[in-house]
């Protein structure tokens, strides 16, 4: 039986960012690092230390598998790392969630009522 | 220069996450050659490695269902010319450290593992601590005998001479017991009795008055306890019944009431 996806929720802010940047396609560390750049548009940067403890705590829970290297002239130090079924469903039910929670925040921001200075 | 720091910075990590992922943050770092981004994967990777030793990695446990019940964090054997020197090391600072707790004393020791004589501030004693209790165990130790006067006593009164069969100048229980059988063999005319002079009473002067004679007789035979006992008819004679009722009559004399007769109950007051 597979794991509940629920109980890895919520996810950190640099889980959630390198699992949305390996959401697309498989990516080395480097990579990761600039998607997540990217992704952020520069307000998030992971370090290599920073991303290489959380990549090491996903491969231990299963939600990123290692990936075959796609060019073989590629620097041969660099690893390649994707999503499998239940990283995907993982970031799948972080988003859902987080989705809730800003509809929620929407929905409590336009009822409250604004004060009068 | 900069890269071996950060090299070193990797060196920190755990082994295994070093073998892990080292060579690829490593990669990382050399793609950002010539940035300043290099200086900030410094601090990264001193965080990390802190982060690392202190949040991630696992203690040391001992699985429940493995029979071993320790688990060494090296395998290696070490060599033995390591052994021996630690063995040396180990045996300096062992004397070193009995040197030092000897020396304490103010005096110059002999180096001795222990104490030879106590001092109060290598072993403090409060004696007042210490509770006096009763003896469980009582520890008898018979009298000592080599007393001359003890000696010439048993040898002037013959009864008690030929009693004492041990010569250790008490009479033993089971010498009280062979009484009447010793008795008898001081009766020198064989006539079944015991005289006073057989007993061991003796006078230089033969020309003693009779009454004078057999008065000192009488005070011979009252005078010294065993044979005041045993001359239960006080005619200063022991006779055959007084002899094999010797037994009886000795134990009346155990006054401490331990089977034997010492010095101090035979002996006169």
């Amino acid at each position: 039986m597979p794991p509940d996806a629920g109980v890895f929720l919520p996810l950190a802010p640099a889980t959630l960012h390198i699992l949305l940047a390996l959401a697309a396609e498989a990516l080395h560390g480097y990579a990761i690092m600039q998607e997540v750049a990217r992704q952020s548009e520069g307000r998030y940067k992971l370090g290599p230390g920073t991303l290489y403890d959380n990549l090491q705590r996903l491969l231990d829970q299963g939600l990123v598998q290692e990936s075959s290297r796609p060019h073989r002239d590629d620097d041969p130090r660099r690893r390649y790392y994707r999503l499998n079924s239940l990283g995907r469903r993982v970031l799948a039910a972080e988003i859902a969630r987080l989705e809730t929670v800003v509809r929620d925040g929407r929905l409590l921001l336009n009822s409250a009522k604004p004060r009068r200075a | 220069m900069i890269r071996s720091l950060y090299a070193a910075l990797l060196h920190l990590h755990p082994r295994r996450f070093r073998q892990r992922f080292g060579e690829e943050m490593l990669a990382i770092f050399d793609e950002e050659k010539g940035t300043p981004k290099r200086l900030t994967f410094l601090l990264d990777a001193a965080a990390s490695a802190l982060r690392q030793h202190m949040l991630r990695e696992p203690p040391i446990s001992i699985a429940a269902t493995e029979s071993a019940m320790f688990q060494a964090i090296e395998t290696g054997i070490p060599r033995k010319s390591a052994v021996l020197h630690g063995a040396a090391i180990s045996i300096v600072l062992f004397t070193a450290a009995t040197f030092a707790l000897g020396r304490a004393g103010g005096s110059f020791p002999l180096l001795l593992i222990g104490a030879k004589h106590s001092r109060p501030n290598v072993l403090p004693v409060d004696r007042a601590s210490i509770a006096e209790a009763a003896p469980t165990t009582e520890i008898k130790v018979p009298r000592s005998a080599a007393n001359p006067t003890t000696d010439a006593y048993f040898e002037a009164i013959r009864v008690l001479g030929i009693l004492d069969a041990d010569r250790n100048r008490v009479l033993s229980t089971r010498e009280i017991a062979a009484a009447p059988q010793r008795l008898t063999r001081i009766d020198s005319d064989g006539n079944g009795r015991l005289s006073a002079e057989e007993c061991g009473f003796h006078i230089g002067a033969s020309s003693l008055d009779i009454r004078l004679l057999k008065e000192a007789r009488h005070r011979f035979m009252r005078l010294n306890p065993a044979l005041a006992v045993l001359d239960f008819d006080r005619d200063t004679e022991i006779s055959p019944a007084e002899i094999l009722d010797s037994t009886r009559a000795l134990k009346t004399l155990d006054k401490d009431l331990d089977g034997s007769l010492n010095p101090i109950e035979l002996l006169p007051e």
